[in-house]
């Protein structure tokens, strides 16, 4: 047992476990925060997908030792349903979800995403960068509308 | 032995990191990204007392050039050496390797030096390492060595580093602005998925024609460890890289290959498979060769 | 298009449950964590079969940490499940046929301890050589896997005479088809929890498709009273079918009772739902195939053969409905149609989106292509000229009652920019070597069940304090967006605004029993529960509004969010809240029901196992593909999905359901099977099982032609499933019109495809 601190969606918060304990049951176990899924557990789908320092990672196969000080955002540190983000906005208004169980993932590795670039994305950018987010039921294409959708929020509004 | 039973030490220096390894009795496995030693771990195929958790060392972290000489620490992760303007002018075919790994998750977690020390023959950056020529430093308490990429292999997960011993540099020679790279990789679909074959390929060109003064070229997948085509690259110097020299050099590529059949594929689309990556690869890369040098400075 | 008079029918309402789905916020069932629980463990059989010699358990039970290890000998009731026949032992006793088998139950404080315990258990087997391939275990060579030999089901359709009509015809096709083992890859895997409360009541939260069926096969195993049992089967991350028949609810309430009142939990590691969760059935479909000159077909001879693995869950009516859709919504006088369900110890395979039709669709849809080819015709033109109309004969031999959209969506596809530009688009290829081509491929799928089987709906409308309607429906949403449509036909029904309503399903303590969510039926069925319903509720207000304003019910108009009372002093207005404090204060009811029985046919054809049904829903892909041909790669580019689903009840649930299904429908082709090599499964997880990714995503466009189907909710039908079947025959057909070559065998890998095309190259 080891004692990690780690930064959530903002707070600090100090989890006793096994340093081998993977960071999607840390959050799900120990920090009562289940937005992210488990599904495979071995990194090929992306639902259990956080934000570590910024960039969009497979929670099931980051460990709670290899987090401690570092800075996680999972989907629910992105908005609430009374205050959405623009990109969950956007999923909700094109249909982007169906069963939803792959969206938490699939909202993260999209905010991550958009944070990240200054541009438009084309569609070929927004596919290369949700290639690792399974969803069985939407057939992806209202996914990429949504993402475009709030793409082009974001841009406007950083013009304003 | 439970999982949760695994403990972790993360040293802050190589120093620190390889006295552990020397003196202390548990048995350790490195972690770096840990997306391939996280999923070892949960398939129970791995049963260490602890985890040497490499990311606080910061000295393990860097993308530099160095007199002739690019060095590329192992902690790089694929995120950071395809984003490198560095990497993308002097070493576009690792780049290209990196940019093919899973998707953006495994990209960001994932380390080079991780996807050396797996030695999977499957392994995307590894033919890209093989077409630079690129040598491996190892480093334990008592010193360093150097190992060229080639020899650096014994079989599936298998490589020449010793037990005590980490991998603490990858280094290769800048290339010219006539040295141009590519990487090919067949997998079941376009991301997520472990290559069925892989090629990389290097040319050093002679300026203004199709011809090429040497180069080399590396397949994965098709053997125990990735596989040079010394047949196929003593071809590429005997005329102008034309469609029907490419097709010529590319039809002798099953020679040079051993693969095997599993549940993705079986041997002889395999090696059938060899030759076409290599044909598309060398097509491609003269269009690109072409379309650049009309392009006016 | 016609305009739309209705506020909320026809509209591109978002979903309900979006803004909780989109922020992590919404609860599923293997999200739940409970004080004092403990976790849950199914030791699976180590061979595809053998004899149970022994179990012991002592290691495990005395390992620290375990509360209760349960093998057969704890099944207080029947040891056995099964949605038609329960041929499937819940813990295997003396035999076990597959390696999803479960022997042994185990519950502990950790994941870990209790995976520890299973593999403490003690199970001496002997092994028995496994029945791998379905022809195989028709014999009389193999051994028998149940009392009653392997072949689950046998279905035979006849009409006319086949052998005559082949003498005459002029073109003759003859071909083997053989067909994936898909699994459903639901991102939720199988999971759920199980609790005795205080009260000495059972609870099991665990994603379903009907969980009134669900508590029936638990009460039975646990000889328990089903009303002391309550099962929560919403909401579920994804099902598609597969979580149709049993998966861990029974396993959740045996350990429930041992572990002393505290909550146990099962979630199924990828590995094991593949392992243990059932499949879609591999088929080899024989069909030969006759048209004259002019393109009318003449005659379809079907042998098909489906593997349903170790136990028959709904392998029967898979293979009923295959041989119903087998000759596709054509006219063709002659039939000899003939399926069979077979056992083998390969896994388990059960319902799945598409039901046995995919299998046979690749089949038909092929051989129309062909035809077409060898007569020089257009493939639309071919199939518009056998397809059936209202009122028509199909070839299995019923009157189609109902309304038929093929023409329809035919004369769509003919039309749209994809196909009429075909030769432009096929040669704009990006490298010499990448082939393109378009195919299209047409299809229909039935809605609700067929003959011999109930089918009923049940909707309850209840008044709440707040004024809102709460709508109760046994059905779950599985991910299709039946709540929201749900809510717009109550909202439109009820004439209040869409926030009003509040939606509950799939809880047998809150729900009616309104059947499963399968069969594409849940719109077609909730639709019409809750329109049976409305009428109730209009009578109970309309009473309380003129006992409120003493007035006669006459005199009480139902406006849109109020009731008005036409009285002396001029129009008065009641609010909802209004209402509901007058019912409650008179301690009146303010909850109504509606019930719903769908329309059959009468007749069964004879030896059809449940044909024809009543109602079906109709479509047509086309899809252009590229074809690289130096490896084998296809890329399907550009897909144009044209359904008929009667009238659109809300557009964006339904290109949701288009979409879905033609990626669904690209993995099948394209890239999706579980091998299986002596019983056992080589597909580990989705590392091996290859399911499509954004980047495999085509353009998709959904053009729906409406055939208003006057029995369906606002003319509404099914299309939960026809959305995925016919763009499996397109990509075959397009990757011919690319490469020229025919892959017979899915999926179309690119080792299949390369291959095809060096063996023609030598060929010519
Ligand atoms: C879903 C998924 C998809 C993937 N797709 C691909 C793919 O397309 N192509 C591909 O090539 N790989 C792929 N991989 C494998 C993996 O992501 C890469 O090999 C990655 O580069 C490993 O890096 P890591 O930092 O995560 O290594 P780790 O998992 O941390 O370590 C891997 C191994 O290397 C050793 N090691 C790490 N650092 C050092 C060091 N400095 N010195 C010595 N030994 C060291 C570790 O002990 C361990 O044995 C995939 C993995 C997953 C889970
Ligand atoms: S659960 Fe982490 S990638 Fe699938
Ligand atoms: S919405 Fe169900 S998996 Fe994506």
């Amino acid at each position: 047992m080891k004692t990690i601190d780690f930064f959530v969606n903002g707070t600090e918060i100090s989890v006793t476990c096994s340093p081998s304990k993977t960071l999607l049951e840390v959050l799900r176990e120990d920090a009562g925060l289940t937005g992210s899924k488990e599904c495979c557990g071995k990194g090929e789908c992306g639902s259990c997908t956080v934000s570590l320092n910024g960039l969009p990672v497979c929670s099931c196969l980051v460990l709670a030792g290899q987090v401690h000080g570092e800075n996680i955002i999972t989907v629910e540190g992105i908005g609430t349903p009374e205050n959405m983000d623009p990109v969950q906005q956007a999923f909700m208004d094109e249909g982007a979800t169906q069963c939803g169980y792959c969206t938490p993932g699939l909202i993260v590795s999209a905010r991550s995403y958009l944070n990240s670039i200054g541009h438009l994305p084309g569609l070929d950018e927004i596919k290369q960068a949700l290639g690792g987010n399974l969803c069985r039921c939407t057939g992806y294409t209202k996914i990429l509308k949504a993402v475009q959708t709030a793409a082009e929020k974001q841009l406007t509004f950083r013009e304003l | 032995m439970y999982v949760s039973e695994i403990d972790m030490l993360s040293p802050h220096s190589l120093l620190e990191c390889l006295y552990l390894l020397e003196n202390d009795k548990a048995s350790f496995r490195l972690l770096a990204g840990g997306t391939d030693a996280v999923v070892r771990m949960k398939e129970g195929k791995w049963q260490h007392d602890c985890w040497l958790n490499l990311n606080n060392i910061d000295e393990l972290k860097f993308i530099a050039i160095e007199k002739d000489e690019i060095h590329i620490g192992p902690l790089a992760t694929h995120s950071e050496i395809i984003s490198s303007p560095l990497l993308q002018d002097h070493a576009d075919v690792l780049v290209q390797a990196s940019r093919e790994v899973g998707a953006a998750q495994m990209q960001n977690m994932g380390t080079i030096g991780g996807n050396i020390g797996t030695a999977s023959p499957a392994g995307d950056t590894i033919p890209a390492l093989f077409a630079l020529g690129a040598s491996i430093e190892l480093t334990s308490i008592t010193g360093k060595r150097q190992v060229s990429a080639e020899d650096f292999f014994i079989g599936p997960g298998k490589t020449v580093a010793f037990p005590n011993e980490i991998i603490t540099k990858i280094s290769f020679k800048i290339r010219g602005k006539h040295d141009i790279g590519i990487f090919q990789k067949l997998g079941p679909r376009k991301a997520q998925s472990i290559s069925i074959v892989n090629v990389a390929i290097s040319l050093s060109m002679k300026e203004g024609t199709k011809e090429c003064l040497g180069g080399r070229i590396a397949f994965g997948s098709v053997g125990p460890t990735v596989l040079r085509a010394k047949k196929c690259e003593a071809m590429l110097s005997l005329g102008e890289l034309s469609n029907d020299m490419i097709s010529n050099i590319s039809s002798v590529a099953w020679k040079e290959v051993m693969p095997i059949s599993d549940i993705r594929a079986s041997a002889s689309y395999r090696r059938d498979m060899a030759s076409a990556l290599l044909e598309r690869g060398l097509y491609r890369l003269m269009k690109r060769w072409a379309d650049n040098e009309r392009k006016p400075l | 298009m016609k305009e739309n008079h209705f506020k909320y029918i026809g509209r591109r309402v978002p979903r309900m449950d979006a803004p909780e789905k989109v922020t992590g916020t919404l609860k599923y069932m293997t999200d739940y964590h409970f004080e004092q629980m403990v976790w849950g463990k199914i030791l699976r059989s180590k061979y595809p079969y053998a004899r149970i010699e022994s179990i012991d358990t002592s290691k495990a039970e005395s390992l620290p940490g375990v509360v209760c290890v349960l093998t057969h000998k704890d099944i207080p009731g029947f040891n056995g499940f099964g949605i038609v026949v329960p041929d499937q032992p819940v813990l295997a006793r003396d035999v076990v046929r597959c390696t999803g088998d479960a022997v042994a139950l185990v519950a502990a404080e950790t994941k870990e301890i209790a995976e520890q315990a299973l593999s403490l258990i003690e199970v001496n087997y002997e092994r028995l050589n496994p029945v791998t391939d379905a022809e195989f275990a028709m014999s009389s060579d193999a051994p028998s896997l149940h009392e009653n030999g392997n072949i689950h089901s046998h279905v035979i359709i006849k009409n006319g005479n086949t052998e005559a009509a082949f003498e005459e015809a002029d073109v003759i096709l003859e071909n083997t088809f053989y067909s994936p083992r898909q699994m459903h890859a639901f991102i939720e895997t199988e999971g759920g929890w199980g609790v005795v409360e205080p009260d000495g009541m059972l609870t099991i939260r665990c994603p379903g498709q009907y969980a009134y069926r669900d508590r029936l096969q638990i009460a039975r195993a646990l000889a328990m009273n089903p009303a002391r049992i309550r099962v929560i089967s919403h909401p579920i991350g994804g099902a598609f079918g597969g979580k149709d028949e049993i998966t861990v609810q029974i396993y959740l309430a045996l350990l429930a009772l041992h572990t002393g009142g505290r909550p146990v939990k099962i979630h199924l590691s990828r590995e094991e739902s593949v392992i243990a969760g059932i499949k879609r059935h591999p088929f080899k479909v024989q069909m030969k195939t006759a048209a004259k000159k002019d393109g009318t077909l003449l005659a379809n001879q079907v042998r098909a053969v489906a593997d349903t693995g170790a136990y028959a869950s709904l392998g029967g009516a898979v293979i009923a409905l295959a041989i119903e859709h087998c000759c596709g919504p054509y006219k063709i006088p002659n039939v000899d149609l003939e399926g069979f369900c077979v056992y083998t110890n390969n896994g388990i395979s059960g319902a799945f989106r598409g039901f046995g039709v995919n299998q046979v669709c690749a089949a038909i849809e092929t051989h129309m292509d062909m035809i077409a080819e060898k007569l020089g015709m257009d493939p639309i033109e071919l199939r518009k000229k056998n397809a059936y109309e209202k009122g028509d004969r199909s070839s299995i031999g019923h009157e189609l009652k109902t309304s038929v959209g093929t023409l329809k969506t035919l004369e769509t596809a003919e039309n749209c920019e994809l196909w009429k530009n075909r030769e432009t688009h096929k040669k704009n290829s990006s490298e010499p070597w990448k082939k393109r081509g378009i195919g299209v491929a047409t299809s229909f799928h039935a809605v609700g069940m067929g003959i011999g089987l109930p089918d009923y709906g049940a909707a309850t409308i209840e008044l709440m304090p707040d004024g809102t309607f709460k709508i109760g429906v046994g059905c779950e949403d599985i991910g299709g967006g039946n709540s929201t449509v749900y809510a717009q036909v109550a909202a439109e029904l009820l004439n209040c605004d869409i926030d009003k309503i509040t939606v509950i399903q799939g809880d047998t303590a809150k729900t009616l029993d309104s059947g499963t969510v399968t069969a594409s039926r849940s719109t077609y069925t909730g639709g019409k529960a809750i329109a049976a319903a409305v009428p109730h509720m209009f009578r109970l207000l309309t009473e309380a509004a003129s006992a409120l304003h003493k007035v006669e019910p006459e005199n009480i108009l139902i406006g849109e969010n109020e009731y008005y009372a036409i009285t002396e002093n001029g129009e008065q207005a009641s609010t909802y809240e209004e209402l509901y404090a007058y019912l409650q204060e008179n301690r009146l009811s303010t909850k109504v029901e509606g019930h719903f029985m769908l329309p059959k046919e009468k007749e069964e054809l004879p030896g059809s196992g449940g044909a024809p049904h009543h109602l079906y829903g109709y479509l047509t892909h086309l899809a252009l593909v590229e074809v690289d041909t130096l490896t084998g790669e296809t890329e399907v580019l550009r897909v144009v999905s044209i359904p008929d689903a009667g009238k659109v009840l809300n557009p964006q649930g339904l290109e949701g359901q288009a979409e879905g299904g033609a990626v669904m429908g690209i993995g099948y082709t394209l890239y999706e099977d579980v091998l299986m090599e002596g019983g056992y499964h080589q597909t580990a997880n989705f590392t091996n099982y290859i399911i499509p990714t954004i980047r495999e995503t085509p353009v998709i466009e959904t053009f729906p032609v409406e055939s208003t189907e006057e029995t369906g909710p606002f003319g509404a039908k099914g299309i939960g499933e026809v959305v995925m079947i016919p763009i499996i025959a397109a990509i075959m057909n397009a990757i011919y019109d690319a490469a020229g070559v025919r892959i017979m065998h899915l999926p179309a890998t690119p080792e299949r495809i390369y291959q095809a095309l060096k063996s023609r190259d030598v060929r010519q």
